[in-house]
């Protein structure tokens, strides 16, 4: 069936196709249409009862506008009107060189325009008699016309117009939309706008919005506040309602067509770059916006799809966008230092949990009367990486309000989504044993595996030389923290013990949980009074150092956690106790410091165990029942870093001490080190400092207290005096 | 006693000094009383065979040893069926006293950790033929590059600047891995003081290396007597590589004067430029013409034809451009009362003494070995008087008994730990 066939209306305008129907002439209304009906119609000769502009034809209309087709049809050259409209008159009327045939709805007041933003218009009709109930609803211009959901417009009760004549009146107004791809530049046609409403009963009302224009005292959006709360009380259908908000909303209004200067203060442009979904928390949204604070007015977001609805004046963080001056410099002369760009965590935990939803942000600059707004789609990114990557870009340690910044926006954002990627975690362990498991081991070296699993084969060719190993006394278990490598793991598990005769268990859940997940994970199985989390890339240097490491855990009093020295391959230092200092770099905030890294190990210094600030989880002893009871490394922190210092920390507050013991050392192959700039891996350095900030956040003051109370020397250690 | 001696090739399959050493211990031992000697050899499977061993030429006591795929870096098997279960049943049914290790290479290291979860009371021993262990660079300590400088030190660094595939991490690990293989060997022994010192400095003790000379076979009755001609005769034994030295050699020949190419003779015996790259093929194949009747080029020999190939000949040069350790070529010269000009480092100028048995010329410079052959041919009476300083190198007998006594030291100090 063709679009437009309508059989009802065809049957109407043409009642003798019913009555061969009844007689079975012809099978179907539609079967009429196409074998006779369309050719007349072609021909002038029938009307067709469902094309619009027959339906609004005017037979009298027309030839009284067009003298020339009203001789010819009295001179007999057309059968009437309406075959030449058919014929020809609808091509010329198309070209603007004959007048329409179309009824117009009089009225007192003419219809006007309410609102014009970027996705349509409002359009307001006034009327002084109630309307019939709309089944269909078309609207011209000139040659182009669209068919509107009757559910998009809206009566309103009456309201008091001025009319043309100056005279008050009380009107009801008809507001319907017109999409944007209707209007034309300045919103004049010489054709005019028509709307066409033809009601269940066959009736035609148009309305012709020949010229529009704004009565005195209407303007701007506020206006139209009424007319949609007037719709809301009438109890239209919800599709009013929503079709209405959806595209015009509460707070959208236009993007000036002609911005006003700078300099009175009205000027605005709004970008949004990223729109980034928080789920449970909000939206995340990051651009530029004109004017900067000062100057601003209002900011308000809102979410069409929920409702939901915040100012956000305060909460922006704005900071320096030379690009964006660079762009804008000659229209508005502001300075480059002006804090353009804008970042700010829109708390809609409604609409975080939508698979997509809309943001719509407006602000009113200073001074003016008239906001500016932008939608945007928003929907949770491909992975936490994408997400995360955006929101810690406008991280900015420079900044003067950095603390502010990642305390209100940026610290949120990313802790809620990385608990979210946590949560959707399987966490359930398959372990696999090889060899016979120690049943009571003394201790358990937890090891996680990531990105290499060679390492192993390298860890058990130097265990199998350490009796301990080889004794039920110790427990190893490897935790493989990277889907990738499980099979080639489990063969290496299944291939190594006979070889190396070294009982292992291998666990895993088939998910990456970063480095202190996978390492909790690993001691939730361990069955050893102590743990040892040791690195894959840790290698002993001698046999017996499990041994020792247990002797002095158990002798050093109130030991909570015990370190040792680690070297790179060349024997110099990579850990000798970790210290606490605040980096200027990174906005003052606490770091972890490795004194002495990279010179050189002079073993008989120093060589007593003592007690230190931080020591690494690349090689930590600690009792399982105080690692259980302080629940294990931390998983707040991102992918990893800093889980072993705020473990220290935790300890020193539940009571116990941190100790180091420097006469034990082995290797730690340390691959790359996390460079404390920004050079090379720009992601990579940006999560290190969340996750300091992080560490700060809980323990900065700890941390003060500590270095007052003992501050511990600095140039000490294996390396010097 | 029952000796288990492990080797990475066997000299009837691929010829080589360190295996052809293997085979004449094995050979001598099993000549002894008392003494039961095995051989174990890698070799490449037959055509038709699929088990992991085979046993050579019906004879009880070569086995070839056909099983795994090595990890090239670390000289371990990739799948340890073939270490804990075949080579374990071998053990089982050879119940040997004493292993003795002569190389790693093909066979893996983890024959060694097997032997040691055999038995706690099995003494080991590795003979060290090249410098396998500290240099990945086929263990000659040459660096990559086209200068072929030499390397005097191991270091994960620069081991990396020679393989830059491979990191320093990965090189340190190899070095951990291999030493703690070498921790579990009672004895190791060393064919020259100048590759024990590289072994020392690398982290071995001292204590725990022997220098023993390899030995060499009697000589064959009914050698054709010497005789006088009118040139010199120069020869080159060996591996026709370009470690080796060859193109020095040739560049030399190049460099002497008409009139005295005239008094010498050259020729090259052995095989391997086959093996070489196409461009060094090219190169030789062209320097060889170039110099016409002067050079001889012979082809491939066996080690029984060693002495009546060398009855004739009246010098034997050996121009290495790497260390060496103890070339067999030496030893065989001695053997058949031949001086030796070689270059002036590493194994070569610890066996040959200059001016005593015979000349060194500095290593790698065509123009010195040319200065040395000038003032052999022309020098009179200089080769009778190094002939007389040639020391006889120890006999397969004695180096055999040497071993036997090792042997017995080791079992019975060998206190399970």
């Amino acid at each position: 069936m063709p679009d437009e066939f309508d059989e009802v209306l065809y049957l109407r305008a043409n009642p003798e196709v019913s009555e061969l129907l009844e007689r079975g002439t012809v099978a179907s209304a539609l079967d009429h249409w196409q074998t006779v009906g369309v050719i007349e119609h072609a021909c002038g000769r029938r009307r067709s009862g469902f094309y619009d502009y027959d339906l609004v034809y005017d037979e009298d209309a027309y030839l009284r506008d067009n003298e020339d087709v009203a001789a010819a049809v009295r001179a007999g050259d057309y059968r009437d009107g309406y075959e030449h409209w058919i014929r020809f008159g609808r091509k010329e009327f198309a070209e603007g060189r004959r007048n329409g045939s179309f009824r117009a709805f009089a009225s007192g007041t003419r219809p006007f325009r309410i609102a014009v933003g970027a996705f349509g218009e409002i359009l307001a009709a006034p009327f002084s008699k109630p309307l019939p109930m709309i089944e269909r609803l078309i609207l011209r211009r000139g040659s182009s016309s669209v068919t509107l959901d009757p559910s998009s417009v809206s009566v309103t009760s009456e309201i008091e117009l001025v009319d043309q004549k100056g005279k008050l009146t009380k009107q009801r107004l008809l507001l319907s939309w017109l999409p944007a791809r209707l209007t034309s530049q300045n919103g004049r046609d010489p054709q005019g706008l028509i709307l066409i409403a033809i009601s269940d009963r066959g009736e035609v009302t148009t309305v012709n919005f020949g010229e529009i224009d704004q009565p005195p005292g209407f303007s701007g959006i506020d206006a139209a506040r009424p007319f949609v709360q007037a719709a809301r009380r009438l109890g239209t259908v919800s599709g009013v309602e929503t079709a209405l908000l959806a595209e015009v909303g509460n707070l959208v209004c236009s993007q000036l067509v002609e911005p006003l200067p700078y300099a009175n203060q009205a000027y605005s442009r709004l970008h949004v770059e990223h729109c980034v979904v928080i789920e449970g928390l909000g939206l995340f949204a990051c651009g530029w916006l004109i004017p900067t604070n000062p100057l601003l007015a209002r900011c308000r977001a809102w979410c069409p799809e929920t409702g939901e609805c915040v100012e956000v004046t305060t909460a922006l963080a704005r900071m320096r966008r030379a690009d964006v001056w660079e762009a804008f410099k000659d229209e508005i002369g502001a300075t480059s230092g002006d804090q353009f760009g804008f970042s700010v965590l829109i708390p809609f935990p409604q609409a975080s949990r939508l698979p997509e939803c809309s943001l719509v942000l407006a602000i009113t600059p200073r001074g003016g009367s008239e906001q500016v707004g932008l939608q945007v789609r928003a929907k949770p990114a491909r992975s936490f990486v994408d997400s995360a990557k955006v929101v810690l870009a406008t991280m900015s340690l420079a900044a003067s309000d950095f603390e502010q910044r990642m305390s209100a926006t940026i610290g949120p954002a990313v802790d809620a989504l990385w608990t979210r990627e946590r949560s959707r975690k399987n966490r359930a362990l398959t372990v696999s044993e090889f060899g016979e498991r120690p049943s009571a081991p003394h201790t358990s070296v937890v090891v996680p595996i990531y990105g290499r699993s060679d390492l192993i084969k390298y860890q058990l060719a130097l265990f199998a030389n350490d009796d301990d190993f080889r004794s039920n006394k110790i427990e190893l278990i490897y935790f493989i923290d990277d889907p990738r490598l499980i099979d080639e793991v489990l063969q290496l598990g299944q291939g190594s013990e006979p070889l190396y005769r070294i009982p292992m268990v291998v666990a895993y859940t088939g998910e990456n949980h970063g480095y202190s997940g996978a390492n909790n994970l690993g001691a939730s199985i361990a069955r050893g009074k102590l743990l040892v989390l040791l690195n894959s890339d840790v290698m002993p240097k001698r046999s017996g150092w499990v041994a020792d490491m247990a002797r002095a855990y158990a002798e050093l009093s109130g030991c909570g956690v015990l370190g040792v020295k680690l070297l790179y391959h060349d024997e110099s230092l990579q850990h000798d106790g970790m210290v606490f200092e605040r980096f200027p770099f990174w906005n003052g905030l606490y770091g972890n410091n490795h004194p002495g890294k990279g010179l050189p190990n002079r073993s008989e210094l120093n060589a007593a165990a003592r007690e230190a600030e931080g020591v690494t989880g690349a090689c930590m002893m600690i009792s399982r029942a105080l690692y259980a009871e302080l629940g294990g490394l931390s998983e707040q922190f991102v992918i990893g870093d800093f889980e072993d210092s705020e473990l220290c920390l935790r300890i020193r507050h539940a009571g116990k001490r941190v100790y180091y013991l420097p006469s034990v050392e082995l290797y730690h192959l340390e691959r790359q080190s996390q460079s404390l700039l920004p050079d090379g891996d720009h992601w990579r350095w940006q999560l290190t400092v969340y996750n300091a900030w992080l560490q700060n956040r809980k323990w900065r003051e700890q941390i003060d207290e500590l270095k007052r109370a003992a501050p511990l020397a600095r140039a000490s250690g294996s390396f010097g005096p | 006693m029952r000796v288990l001696i492990v080797s990475h090739a066997h000299p009837k399959r691929v010829a080589g000094g360190a295996q052809l050493v293997a085979h004449q211990l094995h050979t001598e031992l099993s000549r002894c009383d008392d003494v039961e000697s095995h051989l174990l050899a890698h070799a490449a499977p037959g055509k038709l065979r699929l088990a992991t061993f085979s046993s050579l030429e019906r004879d009880g006591r070569q086995i070839l040893f056909h099983g795994g795929v090595l990890d090239p870096l670390l000289f371990s098997q990739e799948n340890t069926w073939f270490v804990c279960h075949d080579f374990r049943e071998l053990l089982d049914r050879i119940t040997p006293d004493v292993v003795h290790f002569q190389h790693y290479a093909a066979v893996g290291v983890d024959l060694m950790r097997e032997v040691r979860n055999w038995s706690a009371k099995v003494p080991m021993v590795l003979t060290l033929h090249d410098f396998l262990a500290i240099c990945h660079a086929n263990g000659q300590m040459v660096k990559s590059g086209r200068l072929h400088e030499l390397c005097y030190r191991a270091d994960p660094r620069a081991c990396s600047d020679c393989f830059p595939d491979i990191t320093p991490e990965n090189f340190f690990l190899r070095e951990l891995f291999l030493k703690s293989h070498f921790e579990l060997i009672d004895q190791f022994v060393a064919p020259s003081a100048f590759l024990k010192r590289r072994y020392v400095d690398w982290g071995l003790a001292s204590q725990k290396i022997e220098v023993l000379e390899n030995g060499q076979p009697n000589l064959p009755v009914g050698l054709p007597k010497r005789q006088e001609r009118g040139t010199t005769h120069f020869a080159f034994f060996g591996k026709v590589f370009r470690v080796k030295g060859i193109f020095i050699l040739l560049e030399a020949i190049d460099l002497l004067a008409p009139e005295l190419k005239q008094r010498c003779e050259f020729s090259i015996h052995g095989a391997g430029i086959e093996e070489e790259p196409y461009h060094v093929q090219a190169e030789f194949a062209s320097r060889v013409s170039k110099l016409g009747k002067t050079l001889r080029v012979y082809g491939a020999y066996v080690p029984e034809e060693v002495s009546r190939l060398m009855s004739r000949v009246d010098w034997l040069v050996v121009p290495s451009i790497w260390w060496e350790n103890s070339p067999i070529v030496i030893q065989e010269a001695f053997a058949n009362q031949i001086p030796v000009i070689c270059s002036n480092a590493g194994g070569m100028a610890e066996k040959v003494t200059d001016g005593v048995d015979g000349l060194h010329f500095r290593m790698n410079d065509p123009r010195d070995l040319a200065r040395v052959i000038e003032m052999a041919v022309t020098t009179p009476g200089l080769r009778q008087k190094l002939c007389d300083g040639i020391r006889r190198p120890p006999s397969l007998r004695e180096t055999a008994k040497w071993h036997l006594s090792m042997y017995e030291r080791l079992i019975a100090h060998r206190v399970p730990s």
